[in-house]
């Protein structure tokens, strides 16, 4: 058994007392009932009524544990297509490790990572305060980016497991509340190798799904983070990325530098918090300095980057302004399904400016109006 | 071909509420599991009701294109879960972070019965509270990421990657296991 069948066999409960189901169904039944009786069809509020209700109810769950079973049955066959990156596991440890870069010494910070990171903090710090967004404001941040999706036959290890890149043009307006909007239209699928792509035709050339997505959130809808009270001296921040009570993490430098570029990722970091995160990563054991690197637009940057679980997590920044432009994600050791070298995600970031409605891209852009079958989503 | 749950949810409206009691028959052993696997038998008796009156409430919010409406109820069981944590003196993240409180407690219990303890719990320990949640929601739930992206209202792409970094971390430990099972709809194919 592997670890995640073990995982799914220890999230197997008995099911539900019949009784507490019950007594759950005659409340909900029961605020429904209110409610009908204050709506246009009102009716009798007698005591008939709620008993005919409740062998209403009885009915519908006779009759709808047989629709339930073919729905459940419905659900385990055919092609399984995951939505997971390219994280299968390999049957057997590959042998010899091989990088890319040669990961900075366990027990310090690499110089030359720490030398360019002290030089991005000072860039930072001497950028302008852009104003943050005001009531009513959002902060509007537009990228194109690619993520991995693995499919694979049933049986699981059986033929046809394939890897395709997703491209993405991503445009996301968010409030400090989390609500706002996102808007994704999506590219081709990029097979990652030839034989990828005859996995996929051998599977039948399954329609991978690509359609846009276009949905408004309320508040709490969209991740956001208030990075207005964080502190920025360097050792404070420090601190506190490293007690994860800004984010849940694991312990280590490499998930610091995770949280790192997650507190600059679409998001409205002051230059002194900017400032503060670059010296806070120059402090951090294995992070490498990639030297003059190309974002995946072709844009020259300079690209920092962290090795975990074989792949090398890399930023690209502005040399400029210092600003994170791209991130690229590249196979470097064993344990990964595509050999070491592969490109296996990127992002470039476009824009990132604050606009006062979420159909607005900034002065001068063009307006994004909501597509026809845009939906409130939360 | 059943009728789909948004059908079920769209009977429900003014006119006729009592159709949604439907949803739960459908669902209601779901969310019990749901709520069970995260805080025990007990309390998951206790809080059915609560997620179900508030689905009931909010269920002018439901996405017509979602046929299925496990994501949905998933993300209003964990909103009453993270109520619950908080009234019985869990402690909060002090940012305003809408970052899951850790379920580790019950995760832990479960893990004793199966005498693997010290291995899952070890690896599972090296995940971050949300890439672990992405994690058991994919496991335990057996949705698919786009739908854990509906429960937790983020974005596929960082569901995807939050899926990512826990299976990556699973990938390591394991690597002599041979395979990640992950389901999803055949009608994604």
């Amino acid at each position: 058994m592997n670890a995640i069948e073990l995982l799914e066999q220890i999230g197997v409960v008995e099911p539900a007392d019949p009784e507490v189901l019950d007594r759950t169904a005659e409340a909900v039944l029961a605020v429904a009932a209110t409610e009908a009786r204050h709506g246009e069809k009102a009716t009798s509020e007698n005591g008939a009524e709620l008993f005919s209700m409740r062998r209403g109810v009885e009915l519908v769950r006779a009759s709808n544990s047989a629709s339930n079973k073919r729905l459940r049955g419905n659900r385990s066959r055919g092609y399984w297509l995951t939505r997971v990156a390219a994280v299968v596991i390999v049957a057997g440890a590959a042998g010899g490790v091989s990088t890319l870069v040669q990961p900075g010494s366990p027990g310090g910070p690499s110089p030359a990572a720490a030398a360019v990171l002290r030089h991005l903090a000072d860039v930072a710090a001497a950028q302008p305060t852009p104003s943050a967004p005001g009531p009513g404001q959002y902060l509007y941040v537009d990228s194109e980016n690619a993520y991995t999706d693995s499919a694979f036959d049933q049986p699981p290890n059986g033929k046809g497991s394939y890897t395709v890149l997703l491209p993405q043009h991503r445009q996301i307006w968010i409030r400090p509340d989390g609500s706002g909007r996102l808007f994704e239209t999506f590219g081709q699928p990029i097979f990652l190798s030839a034989q990828d792509h005859a996995d996929w035709v051998a599977a039948g050339s399954p329609t991978i799904s690509n359609s846009p997505s276009d949905d408004t959130f309320g508040p709490g809808g969209l991740s956001a983070r208030n990075l207005s009270n964080l502190p920025t001296d360097p050792s404070a921040l420090a601190a506190l990325i490293a007690s994860r009570k800004i984010e849940g993490g694991p312990p280590g430098s490499a998930e610091d530098f995770t949280q790192i570029g997650d507190l600059l990722r679409e998001t409205d970091a002051s230059p002194a918090l900017r400032s503060a995160l670059y010296q806070v990563a120059a402090g951090l054991p294995g992070v490498v300095d990639l030297g003059a690197v190309l974002d995946h637009s072709g844009r020259s940057g300079i690209g920092l980057a962290e090795v975990s679980h074989g792949e090398q997590f890399e930023l690209i920044f502005d040399p400029q302004t210092s600003a994170l432009i791209g991130e690229q994600d590249t196979v470097v050791g064993p344990g990964v399904q595509e050999p070491v070298g592969t490109v296996v995600g990127w992002a470039t970031y476009i824009q990132s400016t604050v606009v006062d409605s979420t159909t607005s891209t900034g002065p001068g852009g063009s307006a994004v109006p909501l597509s026809p079958s845009a939906t409130l989503a939360r | 071909m059943p009728e789909g749950d948004e059908e079920v949810v769209g009977r429900s409206d003014a006119s006729a509420p009592t159709a949604f009691v439907e949803l739960f028959w459908r669902h209601g052993d779901a969310v019990h599991a749901y709520l069970v696997r995260r805080t025990g038998r007990q309390d998951a008796d206790d809080l059915l009701s609560e997620v179900w009156l508030r689905a009931f409430k909010g269920r002018a919010n439901y996405d017509p294109r979602w046929p299925d409406a496990r994501p949905w109820l998933y993300g209003i069981a964990r909103h009453v879960l993270l109520a619950h944590w908080r009234r019985s003196g869990r402690p909060l993240v002090p940012l305003a972070e809408p970052v899951a409180l850790d379920c580790w407690d019950e995760v832990d219990s479960r893990l004793d019965a199966t005498g693997e303890r010290a291995r899952l719990q070890r690896v599972l320990a090296t995940l971050s509270t949300d890439d672990r949640e992405v994690l058991l929601l994919v496991t335990w739930e057996q949705l698919t990421p786009s739908e854990v992206a509906v429960a937790l209202g983020i974005p596929q792409g960082t569901a995807r990657s939050r899926l990512h970094r826990a299976l990556s971390v699973f990938r390591r430990e394991f690597e002599d296991e041979s395979f990640v099972p992950v389901r999803c709809h055949p009608k994604e194919a």
